[in-house]
């Protein structure tokens, strides 16, 4: 296990295990049912042998020694699974709804991950999203980019006037808050004509990019690829540039003061950070992954309705937050990537896909009860780590008493 | 700049309907340690937390470093000099002492200067470099007070106010805190305003000091004089 612990540090070794993720992403896609499930299962049980012996962690580290080379396989890689599916319109589809679930889930994590605000109407904001591009579109004859706009200005508006309660608001207060709002959304959305009401609006103009159609089929070097894939690409281009934006708010003072806020308020304030301001930033910039994350939805199925994001999609989110690991943006990426494929492949059960799914689960929650890849401990580079130097390694030799 | 660093004008404050400062007045003169003494439920712990501005101010005026801060929001405060430390607020137990230092600088921008107030911190207070990587909540009690201590000298605090700093310690602990709070006072010149239940520590540290008695001031004067005077003799106390 030592000698596995330094070998991954190698450039070298990050780029296999890219690749074995690819494939592994892959298998996991492609296959039926039950190898697919055995496959996630199978994968989790690998993170949690892996991580007994601290392994986990150091491939963490050595992700982070070695960006540059992490960064371009794993982008080739990543890119490289979509163009794979070939003509699989089905798992196309599912992918494609993975990675705008990851979006949303991003989103939702800086409120439930980092501060320690369970917000129970994610879906609404989704649904903003969507239905801002759904008006855009259908209504003023625009194009669905500008409706996103409209949907990212539209949600960062409602995601502050949702943020102010919850200054004064909090724990099980809170949830019933942002419960009410997602149960008032969904029916509001019901009975307002002007958007389809309870139909909702259908068969709306999807994306496009410098005159090609996103949603197309399109055919390269013989292959004729699923509609799906062009404007999967651009999808997980999208959860790319969110996964940064995550990641840095993560790094810079901006997390960490968020993650102190969830410890403990007072003690937050004492250190001179502006709660309001930070508990305000949580919700808008999370409103807004959601929203683009919803926003892009309409460019999938050209369909927007008060039914696709009602309370039990906002619990769905919240599961794949919680299942993944909680102020973990790769964990998160994880959970919800898993959990969008698990009820998929789950329709072979019929009748009983919602109570395998319930007990799948449960069972990942007593064994992974901080999720799949759980937060991890602050570790910082420069200054203070520079300042220990030797000293830590004396100490770790000492016996303690 | 006058002397003053911290002025506390007839403040009355109040949760509900209940009174719980009634028209303090006190001033912590610069370089100095005062102590405010009161046996429980005097509003020792309310007058730290209007001073803060976590308690709003019925009445009266907090003025720092010459700027009346009545109506300042509390960041504010802190941000322009006000350092608390204190058990209950002092630390997250849930976070590395790494994470809480780099939490303590959260108002200090420069690295450059950062990095030397750590090395100072470092200086001061040798086992926290030992244990960066430890949780907050795994360190002993003595350990988690300069923990939270330490953040007065990462950040350019102004004043450092100490609330009941020796609360929940043993008695030796105790001992090792208060040398190290008057060493920090010495080399430093570092304000303190000490609220403390254990008088004789808190004296042996203090030039200046008041005693509170619901709500009000009811002593105020040099330490010396207050050493020798009635009032502590009095069992409530």
């Amino acid at each position: 296990m030592e000698a596995l612990k330094k070998s991954v540090h190698s450039p070298f070794v990050i780029i296999l295990l890219n690749l074995a993720l690819g494939f592994a992403l892959y298998g996991i896609l492609i296959t039926e049912s039950l190898v697919s499930i055995g496959l996630i299962i199978a994968f989790i049980a690998l993170v949690l042998f892996l991580e007994r012996y601290g392994i986990v962690n150091e491939v963490f580290d050595a992700y982070n020694d070695n960006k540059v080379v992490a960064l371009i396989s794993g982008l080739l890689v990543i890119l490289a699974v979509p163009v794979s599916l070939k003509g699989n319109i089905y798992i196309a589809h599912i992918s494609t709804i993975a990675v705008l679930y990851a979006i949303a889930c991003l989103g939702l994590n800086f409120q439930m991950g980092s501060t320690d605000m369970t917000n129970f109407a994610p879906a609404a904001f989704m649904g903003l999203g969507a239905y801002s591009v759904g008006v855009a579109t259908s209504k003023f004859g625009l194009s669905p980019w500008v409706g996103l706009l409209a949907g990212i200005f539209v949600t960062g508006i409602f995601g502050f006037m949702v943020g102010l309660p919850t200054l004064k608001t909090k724990g099980y207060y809170l949830s019933l808050v942002t419960m009410a709002i997602q149960i008032a959304f969904t029916q509001l959305m019901n009975t307002i004509r002007y958007v389809g009401g309870s139909d909702g609006m259908s068969g709306l103009t999807k994306y496009s990019l410098f005159g090609y159609d996103l949603y197309k089929r399109y055919t390269f070097f013989g292959i004729r690829f699923a509609p799906q894939v062009p404007f999967l690409i651009v999808c997980v281009l999208f959860l790319i540039a969110f996964a940064y934006i995550s990641m840095r708010v993560y790094h810079v003072s901006y997390g960490l003061s968020l993650n102190a806020i969830a410890q403990d308020e007072i003690a937050a304030n004492c250190l001179g950070i502006n709660i309001s301001r930070q508990k305000l930033f949580a919700f808008v910039i999370g409103s807004i992954f959601c929203g683009v994350a919803g926003s892009l939805m309409v460019g999938l199925e050209g369909y927007v309705g008060p039914k696709s994001y009602d309370f039990a999609k906002s619990l769905l989110l919240i599961c794949m937050v919680i299942l993944g690991g909680m102020d973990n943006t790769i964990g998160i990426i994880v959970g919800a990537v898993f959990l969008s494929i698990i009820t998929e492949k789950l329709r072979d059960f019929a009748d009983y896909q919602q109570l395998v799914y319930g007990l799948l689960l449960v069972v990942l929650l007593i064994v992974r009860p901080n999720g799949i890849l759980p937060r991890r401990v602050r570790k910082y580079k420069n200054l203070i780590r520079r300042n220990a130097g030797g000293k830590q390694v004396e100490v770790s030799t000492e016996p303690t008493a | 700049m006058s002397n003053i660093i911290l002025q506390v004008e007839n403040l009355s404050t109040s949760y509900g309907r209940i009174p719980m400062l009634m028209g303090v007045n006190m001033s912590v003169h610069k370089g100095s340690v005062c102590t405010v003494l009161g046996p429980n439920g005097a509003g020792k712990s309310t007058l730290v937390k209007a001073i803060l501005g976590l308690v709003r101010a019925d009445k009266g005026k907090i003025i720092f470093m010459d700027q009346d801060v009545t109506h300042v929001p509390s960041h504010k405060r802190i941000s322009s000099g006000i350092h608390v430390a204190s058990p209950a607020t002092g630390t997250f137990p849930k976070m590395t002492v790494e994470t809480n230092l780099r939490l303590g600088a959260y108002n200090v921008d420069d690295k450059n200067i950062l990095e030397q107030r750590l090395e100072e911190v470092f200086h001061s207070f040798p086992i926290l470099k030992n244990r960066l990587q430890q949780k907050a909540g795994t360190l002993s009690g003595g350990e988690r007070t300069m923990l939270s201590i330490s953040k007065a000298i990462i950040n350019d605090t102004k004043i450092l106010i100490l609330d009941e700093p020796s609360l929940g310690l043993a008695p030796i602990i105790v001992e090792e805190v208060f040398r190290f709070l008057k060493k920090l006072h010495d080399e430093r010149e570092l304000t303190i305003m000490l609220v403390e239940q254990n008088i004789n520590k808190a004296l042996s540290i203090s030039n200046f000091g008041y005693v509170l008695q619901k709500g009000q001031i009811i002593y105020e004067g040099d330490t010396s004089v207050l050493q020798d005077s009635d009032i502590l003799k009095n069992p409530v106390m």
